[in-house]
């Protein structure tokens, strides 16, 4: 054999040796690695800083320090995410609000909450500088702007019974989800988030004023995590994993806002880095300032009896209906 | 090879056609004239099988219209060309020839069914019909009277025993009439088919036919009237319509015609 | 008479060597006339559409909040083409399946309505019942039962697409001229001969004239999916900008549909003119 032929031979043997003990070494690695178990977790609607708590448990890997991959997928309203997750079928876990939960629930739809981040709702009323709407008495003679199908009527109805306003004198209208009646002075006042559309104006520039539903008699539990009644049964470790790390990821999001922010401007960097950075300030202050993700009877109590009054309920429904027990704090 | 007997048609209970009886032999060339509305086309489209008679009978080489058409044992030549607008001449004239039919044993074709056999029927076809120069070129590029030839030579690509003209010549000028004329005669020569005419002018029928049947309306419905041999020679040319036998042939279907 | 400048031009083209390169140059100024042309005309259509929206601001008092300036617009597309980009090929994967499923239903129903009898015609009333009602209103069942993925957008696009196909085949299908019916029934033709050498092709104008239709309904579609419920997409896109005044996405997006429109238009044409054009009359 030529030296040539001798030194090919030499290498392709080494490199044969090498690439089977690469090969080997990965395999290692994989079969030391426990797989994460893949869970879609639905939010009830657009990626918006009022979830950024999800997100941030992501990217924080605090699902994958609990042995979960979770993907987060955009929903479509509260409600749909209610029937969706009841239904169980692809997604048997997510965000939801309390008024929808329960009135879900009273429809027959097999869900519980398992955890509360928005002690209250943060719907409030936004106006203009010029024509302001402080408080609930000076809607009277003005136009407020109602969005069909939305809970927010719901709870403007609360609003008005609690504070005993004449609802014939409010000059009611139809209206969509973004702010352009207002700002083109069609109506004097619309409905939205806290956290969303008034810190976007405010931003840009407009002198905005919000009127807090919380602060004038309705109380009742927002923002929420909801699960599938089989997979709780089925699946309770799961369920325990993604509620633990989502509280974390909410309570991280209340200590350290700006990290926060950071963490979603670099996930959507289309969007305004100081809106997000105003609106996760604004979620970090509507967590509340009690246990992150903590749901007591009293508040369930209080929810059920604003829904009650509203009429929105199809069926008598106790706080032990809505809730999973273990999830509870006394 | 055509035999009509006594028959009668309607529409939606309107008598058109009543009492009719045609025949018409191998290598015949049989006119029927009427004038405008006198039912002459229903008359053709129950001897193709597109209608049925309500009474009587038709039959083509002894079958029914209908079964003679599935066997292609009938040509018609409409008064529209009715050609397939995104084929070319060639491709118009093969049609039936790729049909199911013209495979099947009662058809009239009798050769084998390789494509090369089909080209060469189409060639025939192109030539006997005096438009072969014009194989590859498409409808909308084509004359009246040349339209009028790629029909014909459809018609006759599968050796029709029946061949049926429903008003060939409309719309087109003297010069294609009379070479339509020539084409007609040369080609019924050449297929012996059992040849029905239709239209109104009576000089054309004259000219083409070996027998003339005048179709006449008839209190609300039309019937045949008069029937007159032609006995010229053939072939015949349009300096015939000088000839004064052809002009008194003519001036007597003129009379029952009216 | 010609002036010596003239001649003298035309001798020196006739010289080999510059005739040479005369003739290549002409040929390819030829060749390229077309595509610079087109280029011409899409930059004239893009400095007319520049000069309106601009205007429109300035005259009409537009707001940015309503309607952004054009510059804002191509701003926004510059400093995020991956995102753009990832979601315009989101649409166009639901479009473009939602269009052949449309398309193919479509054309199965207006086979079923032409030649199905009694089973065609117990279809008519439920091929239009699903279109009058609105797509919104099933979009709790199609979430519940698809999800959130590409699907439901596939299955509205194609709901919105197949009913011009549909009635389009059905009319089409009894366009064939009556000489002609006569003529194949005359040939001896069966009836799938019947159907595949002469009603076909002779519908084959209609048909082709709802997928043009269908190319931008099925874009429709697809957003009104995405506007139900999505993650992805130009439809996701708008809702999710709107939701923070964020107009010039929203624009962004709705040039971007305008774009993928015109391909989708123009691609149905490319098929037509390929495959088709000797049974429609292409000019």
């Amino acid at each position: 054999m030529s030296h040539n032929s001798l030194y090919r031979w030499v290498a392709c043997i080494t490199l044969a040796i090498a690439a089977f003990a690469f090969g080997c070494s990965k395999n290692a690695n994989q079969l030391q690695e426990k797989p994460l178990r893949h869970v879609k977790l639905l939010i009830d609607w657009k990626a918006e800083p009022t979830y950024a708590g999800f997100y941030v448990a992501k990217a924080r890997g605090f699902y994958r320090n609990r042995g979960l991959d979770v993907e987060i997928i955009e929903g479509n309203g509260a409600n749909t995410s209610a029937q969706i997750i009841g239904s169980g079928k692809e997604y048997f876990v997510g965000s939801c609000s309390g008024e929808a939960t329960a009135i879900a629930r009273s429809k027959g739809v097999p869900i519980r909450s398992v955890a509360v981040y928005y002690p209250n709702v943060p719907t409030v009323i936004y106006s203009r500088s010029d024509t302001p709407i402080l408080k609930p008495a000076d809607m009277i003679g003005k136009r407020i702007g109602l969005i069909d199908g939305s809970i927010s009527v719901d709870e403007y109805r609360g609003i008005i019974t609690a504070n005993h306003i004449d609802r014939s004198k409010i000059h009611e209208v139809g209206v969509g989800f973004d702010a352009a009646p207002l700002l083109s002075k069609k109506v004097d006042g619309l409905m939205n988030y806290e956290e969303l559309t008034p810190v976007e104006l405010r931003l840009q520039g407009f002198q905005i004023e919000v009127m807090r539903f919380a602060d004038y008699g309705l109380n009742a539990y927002s923002l929420n995590l909801i699960v599938n009644d089989d997979s709780l049964r089925e699946n309770g470790d799961i369920v325990r994993a993604i509620v633990d790390a989502s509280s974390e990821g909410y309570a991280f999001l209340r200590q350290d806002p700006k990290t926060a922010s950071a963490i979603f401007v670099h996930l959507f960097p289309e969007r305004n880095p100081n809106y997000i950075q105003q609106s996760i300030n604004t979620v970090a202050r509507l967590l509340g300032t009690g246990p992150v993700g903590a749901q007591t009877r009293g508040g369930w109590e209080e929810t059920i009896a604003a829904l009650n009054r509203l009429g929105l309920l199809d069926h008598k429904i106790a706080v032990d209906d809505v809730v999973a027990k273990e999830y509870l704090v006394p | 090879m055509l035999i009509a007997e006594h028959i009668s048609f309607g529409y939606d209970g309107r008598p058109v056609i009543s009492d009719l009886s045609v025949d018409c032999c191998r290598a015949e060339i049989v006119g029927i004239v009427g004038a405008s509305g006198s039912g002459k086309t229903t008359v053709l489209n129950i001897f193709s099988g597109n209608l049925k008679s309500h009474s009587g009978s038709v039959t083509v080489d002894g079958i029914s219209p209908r079964e003679a058409a599935q066997a292609q044992k009938i040509g018609y030549v409409f008064q529209s060309p009715a050609l397939f607008p995104w084929a070319t001449v060639e491709a118009n004239v093969s049609v039936p020839l790729k049909l199911r039919c013209f495979h099947h044993p009662s058809s009239s074709f009798s050769g084998s069914s390789d494509n090369k056999n089909s080209e060469r029927r189409v060639q025939w076809a192109l030539e006997l019909a005096q438009i072969q120069d014009a194989a590859q070129r498409y409808p909308h590029e084509l004359s009246g009277g040349m339209k009028a030839r790629v029909a014909l030579a459809r018609a006759i690509v599968y050796k029709p025993r029946l061949l049926l003209l429903d008003e060939s010549t409309t719309g087109l000028d003297d010069i294609a009439k009379e070479n339509l004329y020539k084409v007609l005669q040369e080609v019924i020569a050449e297929t012996e088919a059992a040849t029905v005419l239709v239209g109104h002018d009576l000089s054309e029928l004259i000219l083409l036919c070996d027998r003339v049947y005048v179709l006449r309306r008839h209190g609300v419905s039309s019937r045949i009237v008069h029937c007159e041999m032609i006995p010229f020679k053939r072939p015949r040319g349009v300096d015939l319509f000088d000839d004064p036998s052809f002009i008194s042939t003519r001036k007597r279907l003129r009379e029952e015609l009216c | 008479m010609l002036n010596s400048r003239e001649t003298r031009l035309s001798a020196i083209r006739r010289r080999p060597r510059v005739r040479s390169l005369w003739v290549l140059c002409t040929t390819i100024a030829r060749g390229i006339s077309p595509v610079l042309l087109m280029l011409l005309k899409i930059g004239c259509y893009g400095a007319a559409l520049w000069a309106v929206w601009v205007g429109g601001i300035r005259f009409l008092h537009l707001p940015p909040y309503l309607v952004p300036p054009p510059a804002s617009v191509l701003a926004s597309l510059e400093k995020l083409p991956r995102f753009y980009l990832r979601h315009a090929i989101v649409t166009m994967q639901e479009a473009g399946g939602g269009l052949m499923i449309g398309f193919a239903g479509g054309f199965v129903c207006g086979l079923l309505l032409r030649y199905g009898g009694p089973v065609g015609r117990a279809l008519n009333p439920l091929i239009l019942a699903s279109q009058v009602f609105p797509k919104e209103a099933l979009a709790p069942i199609l979430l519940v039962f698809l999800g959130f993925g590409i699907l439901p957008k596939v299955v509205v696009a194609a709901l919105i697409s197949f009913f011009p196909v549909a009635i389009n085949t059905f009319r089409g299908l009894q366009a064939t001229p009556v000489a002609h019916e006569q003529l194949m029934r005359v040939l001896g033709a069966n009836a799938w001969e019947r159907f595949w050498r002469c009603h076909l092709p002779f519908s084959a104008s209609h048909i082709l004239a709802a997928l043009n239709v269908c190319a931008t309904l099925s874009i429709i579609g697809a957003v009104v999916g995405e506007f139900v419920g999505s993650s992805a997409g130009l439809g996701h896109v708008i809702r999710a900008a709107n939701a923070d005044l964020g107009t010039d996405r929203v624009y962004a997006a709705l040039l971007l549909l305008g774009i993928i429109g015109s391909l989708f238009y123009g691609a149905t044409l490319l098929i037509e003119y390929i495959f088709f054009r000797r049974f429609t009359g292409w000019k």
